[in-house]
């Protein structure tokens, strides 16, 4: 078993998931069996090199012009709860 | 269902005017959809009002290049003011403050929007049934799934409710559905066409691209789609003429590479499908090269570890504070925690854990060894594309299969990406074609050629599609 | 032994944020509304590419801090963790782009490009997203601080250079400052979140006095990290589940590795502004004031371009004493001469003092004036007339018998005690020179 009951219970956290007891019994199989089967990658004859990604663009910078969005209200509008133009989430005190 | 081009030549010169066009795909739609739920969000007053627009434009001798064409746009492209939901809980009722570049150029050049289209939740999947709005239907046969994740692009343009649909690959999810409908779908090279506008799936792997019923409606789509964008910084300089080159393949000059590993485990039918294509290019003159591909399975394990990291990566967005599912609750971790847990789906949960797992500090190597099993691929493809100029192997290793038989077994469902994924480490296009029929279901082909040859993979399937037969039995 | 080190993190002074078009100016607007589906992480929004001027500015940075720039590609990682001010739930962080500086004798060890969070409010739980992506550098040094004294000393350094060079967003705000802090036989903990350079030297004092009290205690100091509390003036632990997060750097799939041109290095090392330690060495040679008064002026940019000023008008002699007297009254109140509006009050004010248009304790009273209200303006004193201040002796000469007795019986101290009163009564708008002449010749009369 590449993950454990705890192991699986601390990647939730990390990964701010909420899982029921219900959903941990039936993720906790899966994920083993599809490491163990992603770790037969380990086998294969790998070259000897880390490919990120495949893109040919360049690192062209951006000329510094400040251009406003034009519909920041939309985005507020978007808040699930907010307080006037704020997001509102539960205060850290 | 007539070709797309002799539509557009009865727009163009009068005949039908856009609007009365719109009308015919909106009766298919009113009859198919109950059925085959393709659409999240259809947007018909929208596409009306839009289709009078254009009405005028081509009584001026404009409208190009789509001339009142029907789009359907999968859904997790935004368009600013139409819902779009990636298919989640969690984004129910999300409205984007702005629109995504290729909707843009659709948009510009007078393709009509019917609506946003159904899709597996954040495009995690390949059977269209991980869907919060519930599962597409096969526009083929009902009782059996369209693929994933642009399942309603597959549907929707295999029904004939739309003429074109953007769709969005990342391991497959263009080419699977389009192969499963029985429709053409591109994957491009990755950059091609911008990614701005299109929710992440895995930010290195993700590419637009068009479905349509043929290769005319491939060319015609991404003439107008690609193109450098300067707000995805991925995106590549790079200008190509796809209805230029539509008629130009040249069977004399291609060399198509073929390797038997590519059937290995392949369902009889699909062999059969694919043999039989081969026989087609080489009888017209192409020359079939064996091509070597010792690491083709090494994709498999490799997509899913650099995929599950990205993924992850790219969903810590959703937090319920921005936009998007939120639970109240009393402390800030629970309102993260929770808006998350009810927001997403089985599926797009278990990626989550996975990737937050290998991204973990202590499971670097997990990531390494990613990015090593990414770079064998691509090698493998520089080699075998030095002796070839495309490859040719099945879309899906199977037929379609019946809705509900794998969605509770994640290790068989990933399996049907195998032969898709590889173009996306590579980052180089794939074309999936209709080549076959078992029946009623159909069997797709899939071409891969080096970076920026899409043109070329359009090509060779317009000289199939004209010149060849479609295998069936 | 105590050993101090720092991450020093600068706003960059640019008009666009770092991978948006939206402006920088958040102090200046409503909130949210410097915002865009970049900087807010709408779904599908990817960043459009990296801000030149950064790129400039950071590398402006790095060259006045004797750094060697890195020539390889440089990646743009993301750091997971979930905060309500940080949009995507990532922070965009580059790798060093400078390694292997040093300034006042204190080695700097790299320097990277970061994006600014926006502002969550934690008592009143809202967030603002305008300051979202707004560029940042990262300043990390070696702990090569032995004092609070040199720490002190390394920062007003540092925030010298940055003014010099003129690359940060907002001069009121300044920098913000992690600091590490370790005495012998304790862990490094580190202080984050302290606002000012008189903040550190608190937060430092603070901190050290907490190890040595804890040492003498017998406890053990672990390695954690602190919170500085501004208001109440203390550092404060942060629970264990914050301290324990795992970053999960990722390279960013979205941002190709960027390369940092030589002929650009070369173009901006050939662009450098004066730096102070080079102001310090002109000011000592052209000017012939002392190494320590030199240092005194350009380690506040806009005092050194003063007594330069000055110099010039009021004589070296004049602009020194002047200087070294302001100096005194902003380090008194923590300031720096940017932070005073309308700076050009000061040199009204001593063109009005050194032509002797107003006198000595008016000028004092209006250089606490021009400090600390923003619409005082200095004018010339309605001086008096010789008859005028005559009176007025007269009237003090006639209530105070005894001292005018003290000063007939040779008393020199009485004089002085009545152009006190005389000054006093007329509130500095008697000349003291010409009072005490008037008030001789009356006594003698």
């Amino acid at each position: 078993m590449v993950i454990s009951r705890e192991d699986l219970e601390h990647i939730a956290k990390v990964a701010r998931i909420a899982l029921t007891e219900d959903e941990i019994n039936e993720l906790l199989p899966q994920f083993n069996e599809i490491l163990e089967l992603l770790a037969r990658a380990r086998e294969l004859p790998l070259v000897d090199e880390e490919l990120l990604s495949t893109t040919d663009a360049e690192d062209e910078f951006r000329e510094d012009a400040a251009i406003p969005f034009s519909d920041p209200d939309a985005i507020v509008a978007q808040f699930p709860k907010k307080r006037g133009r704020y997001a509102e989430v539960p205060p850290n005190l | 269902m007539p070709m797309l081009e002799e539509t557009l030549e009865k727009i163009r010169n009068g005949e039908v005017l856009p609007s009365e066009h719109l009308e015919e795909k909106i009766a298919i739609f009113e009859e198919r959809e109950p059925e085959l739920n393709a659409f999240i969000t259809p947007t018909l007053d929208q596409a009306r009002e839009q289709a009078k627009n254009i009405d005028s434009l081509v009584r001026q001798e404009k409208g190009e290049a789509f001339y009142g064409l029907v789009w359907g746009i999968k859904d997790n492209f935004a368009i600013k003011g139409v819902r779009m939901t990636c298919a989640s809980k969690m984004l129910e009722n999300y409205v984007p403050p702005y629109t995504a570049t290729p909707v843009e150029r659709i948009f510009e050049n007078n393709g009509v929007i019917l609506g946003k289209l159904n899709m597996d939740e954040f495009a995690c999947g390949s059977s269209g049934e991980t869907s919060y709005f519930g599962p597409t239907r096969n526009a083929r046969n009902p009782e059996y799934v369209p693929g994933g994740s642009s399942s309603g692009a597959g549907a929707a343009v295999a029904a004939g409710i739309v003429d074109l649909a953007l769709g969005s690959d990342t391991g497959g999810s263009i080419r699977n559905p389009a192969s499963f409908n029985g429709v053409v779908g591109l994957k491009p090279t990755y950059g091609l066409v911008s990614r701005y506008g299109l929710a992440d799936l895995a930010m290195s792997l993700d590419v637009p691209g068009p479905l349509a019923s043929d290769a005319y409606g491939i060319a015609l789509a991404m003439d107008v789609i690609h193109g450098y964008d300067p707000r995805d910084r991925v995106s590549a300089k790079v200008q190509l003429s796809f209805l230029g080159s539509l008629d130009k393949f040249d069977p004399g000059s291609v060399r198509i590479g073929f390797s038997d590993k590519l059937l290995d485990g392949a369902e009889a039918p699909v062999v059969k499908t694919i043999q039989h294509v081969l026989k087609f290019y080489e009888s017209k003159g192409v020359e079939v090269v064996e091509v070597d591909l010792p690491d083709i399975w090494t994709a498999f394990p490799a997509y899913y570890l650099v995929m599950y990291p990205e993924f992850a990566s790219a969903m810590q967005k959703f937090d319920g504070i921005k936009y998007g599912h939120r639970t109240d609750a009393q402390t800030l971790y629970d309102v993260v925690a929770k808006s998350r847990d009810e927001g997403f789906g089985k599926e797009i949960k278990r990626r989550i854990i996975m990737g937050t797992f290998i991204s973990m500090a202590k499971n670097a190597e997990w990531y390494r060894l990613a990015l090593r099993a990414r770079a064998t691929i691509v090698r493998m493809f520089k080699k075998a594309f030095e002796q070839v100029d495309m490859i040719l192997s099945p879309t899906v290793p199977t037929l379609p299969f019946k809705l509900g038989e794998r969605i509770n077994d994640p290790v068989k469902m990933y399996m049907a990406d195998a032969l898709t994924v590889p173009a996306n480490l590579a980052g180089i296009p794939a074309i999936s074609f209709p080549a076959g029929w078992y029946g009623d279901l159909p069997i797709g082909a899939q071409l891969m050629g080096p970076r920026y040859s899409d043109p070329l993979l359009v090509s060779a399937v317009r000289f199939f599609e004209k010149e060849g037969k479609q295998w069936s039995e | 032994m105590v050993r101090i080190g720092f991450e020093i993190h600068v706003q960059l002074k640019t008009k666009s944020k770092l991978f948006c078009t939206c402006p920088t100016n958040f102090l200046d607007v409503e909130p949210n509304t410097n915002v865009c589906p970049v900087c807010t992480a709408q779904p599908g929004s990817k960043p459009n590419g990296i801000n030149e001027e950064v790129i400039r500015k950071a590398v402006l940075v790095a060259l006045a801090l004797n750094c060697k720039i890195r020539t390889e590609p440089i990646r743009f990682m993301r750091k997971h963790y979930f905060y309500p001010d940080l949009p995507s739930n990532y922070q965009r962080t580059s790798e060093p782009f400078a390694v292997d500086g040093e300034l006042a004798g204190v080695r700097i060890r790299e320097i990277h490009i970061e994006e600014d969070p926006g502002r969550y409010e934690l008592r009143d739980g809202t967030v603002d997203y305008n300051r979202s992506g707004v560029p940042l550098i990262e300043i990390v040094t070696e702990p090569d601080m032995t004092s609070v004294e040199e720490a002190r000393d390394f920062l007003k350094h540092l925030r010298a250079v940055l003014d010099y060079l003129d690359v940060i967003l907002y001069p009121q705000i300044g920098f913000r400052v992690d600091a590490n802090v370790s005495i012998e036989g304790g862990e490094r903990v580190e202080v984050k979140n302290i606002n000012s350079i008189h903040g550190v030297v608190r937060a430092l004092k603070y901190e050290i006095a907490r190890h040595k009290r804890m040492l003498a205690m017998g406890k053990k100091i672990t390695r954690e990290t602190r919170h500085w509390d501004e208001v109440r003036g203390v550092t404060v632990s942060l629970r264990e589940k914050e301290t324990a997060e795992d970053y999960r750097y990722m390279p960013d799939p979205d941002i190709p590795p960027y390369h940092i041109d030589p002929a650009l290095v070369e173009q901006l090392r050939a662009q450098m502004p004066e730096l102070p330690h080079q102001k310090k060495d002109r000011l000592v040679s052209e000017y012939g004031i002392d190494e320590s008064a030199a240092w005194t002026f350009v380690l506040d940019k806009g005092l050194g371009d003063l007594f330069e000023s000055l110099a010039d008008r009021v004589g070296v002699k004049n602009a020194t004493a002047f200087c070294l007297n302001l100096r005194g009254e902003l380090n008194y109140r923590n300031k720096y001469l940017s932070d005073i509006q309308k700076p050009e009050r000061l040199e009204s004010l001593a063109d009005l003092y050194f032509s002797g248009k107003i006198t000595k304790p008016v000028y004092v009273d209006y250089l606490r004036k021009v400090l600390d209200d923003p619409t005082f303006v200095p004018k010339a004193q309605e001086l008096l007339s010789e008859d005028e201040i005559r009176a007025i002796a007269r009237e003090i000469i006639a209530a105070n018998p005894d001292a005018v007795a003290d000063y007939r019986n040779g008393e020199k101290k009485a004089l002085n005690f009545l152009v006190g009163q005389i000054v006093a009564k007329t509130k500095g708008k008697a000349d003291p020179k010409k009072a005490i002449q008037i008030l001789r010749g009356e006594l003698n009369r």
